[in-house]
């Protein structure tokens, strides 16, 4: 058992960042380019590594990315504050296109066969960026239980529906609907994340 | 296929769904603002697992999309900015009937509008604490009458010398122009009730008025209507 109790979230560098993430997601709602610049400098490394990560393919990776980034532009003032985070709003926005994307252009099978990896998968360390909420993360997800864990990353990083990871974890579909919302609820906790 | 909503949650914020689950469970949550809270706070956490996998994109990708953005369109906000309603509690507080008695004694439009008030709660406190009184105010007269209009409906309390707009059927108005109200006096006239936002809306001081009118005007309203009523309710 985990008698660890610091949380992981008592780093001060990515906290200052997230909220000014909002800010400038207000400034491009009325169409300042330099906030822009700004913003992408801070999420273009999760957006493309995200997707990179779910699409695989480099070319595509590159189009749903540019794609998220002309959306997260174009429909800035429909940010909703009162939801979450502007950084949950883009991640959102383009994990959603990634796993669109990868489910439509791979057939089952071969969904299949890519999950024996999937499930041993090391990151390749290629311009590795933003490496404390990397270390953070990693740490956290450290703190969940095998089933959780890997339910949770083979949907996230995979794109496999809760269907599919119940069948290559050989676990029910209750159980793995249960430890999917166990584990992110741990994340939440551990990170310290709140939606307002 | 049911889909039992309330154990989706965590594939739902992973989009680990399919998108038959997806729509199923968005329906549900537009019901359902404690199950949309959760998911807030459960997609707080899956945006940090985007951290783990970051990486440096290709620098030309910076290039094609600041370029891309000076031909990209922005969708404006989804509100018009427009009039804060100037709602008041309107009349006084004599003969009020406990508000559930009253909307189930009362029409489909009233229910609507609770429900409404039920959700906008929790996430418009204090503007709807105004709206909310007043619309309660209306709703527990005992003189309240429903009215359905072509376009809308009016629940008209004269004790109250108040009236609630809902306008269910009312599409999107086209950009940069909004709903205005107007009160029409007897001999036709009309006076400025308003510009309409979301959800229902309160006008007051309806004093000797006998229909209610509706336009479409540019964004700030007019002083006068610029347009032909797209609907037109009598108040008696």
């Amino acid at each position: 058992m985990d008698m660890r109790t610091t949380r992981e979230r008592d780093e001060p560098g990515a906290r200052s960042t997230r909220g000014e993430l909002d800010g400038l997601l207000e400034q491009v709602a009325l169409g300042d380019a330099e906030a822009f610049e700004a913003l992408y400098e801070q999420i273009a490394g999760v957006v493309y590594g995200l997707v990179r990560r779910v699409v695989r393919d480099p070319v595509q990776s590159e189009e749903v990315a540019q794609d998220v980034l002309l959306e997260v532009w174009r429909s800035a003032a429909r940010f909703d504050p009162g939801r979450g985070t502007a950084f949950a709003w883009v991640t959102t926005m383009a994990h959603r296109r990634a796993v669109d994307l990868v489910r439509s252009v791979e057939a089952s099978r071969a969904r299949e066969q890519r999950a024996v990896h999937e499930i041993a998968h090391d990151d390749v360390s290629e311009a590795v960026v933003d490496r404390l909420d990397r270390e953070r993360v990693r740490r956290c997800l450290d703190r969940l239980t095998e089933v959780q864990r890997a339910s949770v990353k083979l949907a996230y990083y995979g794109g496999y529906t809760h269907q599919e990871v119940a069948g290559l974890l050989k676990v029910p579909l209750g159980t793995v609907k249960t430890r999917m919302r166990d584990g992110l609820i741990k994340l939440r906790d551990c990170l310290g994340v709140v939606a307002e | 296929m049911r889909v039992d909503v309330h154990t989706l949650a965590g594939p739902y914020a992973l989009d680990a769904v399919t998108s038959e689950e997806r729509r199923a469970f968005e329906d549900h949550l537009r019901s359902c603002p404690s199950c949309e809270h959760e998911i807030d706070g459960l997609r707080e956490a899956t945006a940090r697992l985007g951290h783990a996998v970051a990486i440096r994109p290709p620098a030309y990708l910076k290039q094609q999309v600041m370029e891309r953005i000076t031909e990209t369109r922005q969708l404006p906000a989804r509100r018009n900015p427009g009039q804060r309603p100037s709602a008041r509690p309107a009349g006084a507080h004599q003969g009020r009937r406990p508000i559930t008695t009253t909307v189930a004694m009362l029409t489909s439009a009233a229910a609507m509008v609770a429900a409404f008030l039920a959700v906008q709660a929790d996430y418009r406190a204090d503007l709807a604490d105004r709206r909310t009184q007043s619309i309660a105010a209306v709703l527990s007269a005992p003189d309240a009458r429903t009215v359905n209009g072509q376009k809308a409906t009016l629940i008209v309390s004269r004790s109250r010398d108040a009236a609630i707009f809902t306008g269910a059927k009312l599409p999107r108005p086209p950009s940069g122009q909004a709903y205005q109200l107007w009160l029409l006096a007897p001999d036709g006239s009309p006076r400025p009730a308003g510009l309409l936002q979301s959800g229902p809306y309160v006008v007051t001081a309806l004093g000797d008025a006998t229909h209610l009118a509706v336009t479409v005007e540019p964004g700030g309203g007019s002083a006068l209507p610029t347009t032909k009523p797209i609907d037109r309710i009598p108040m008696t």
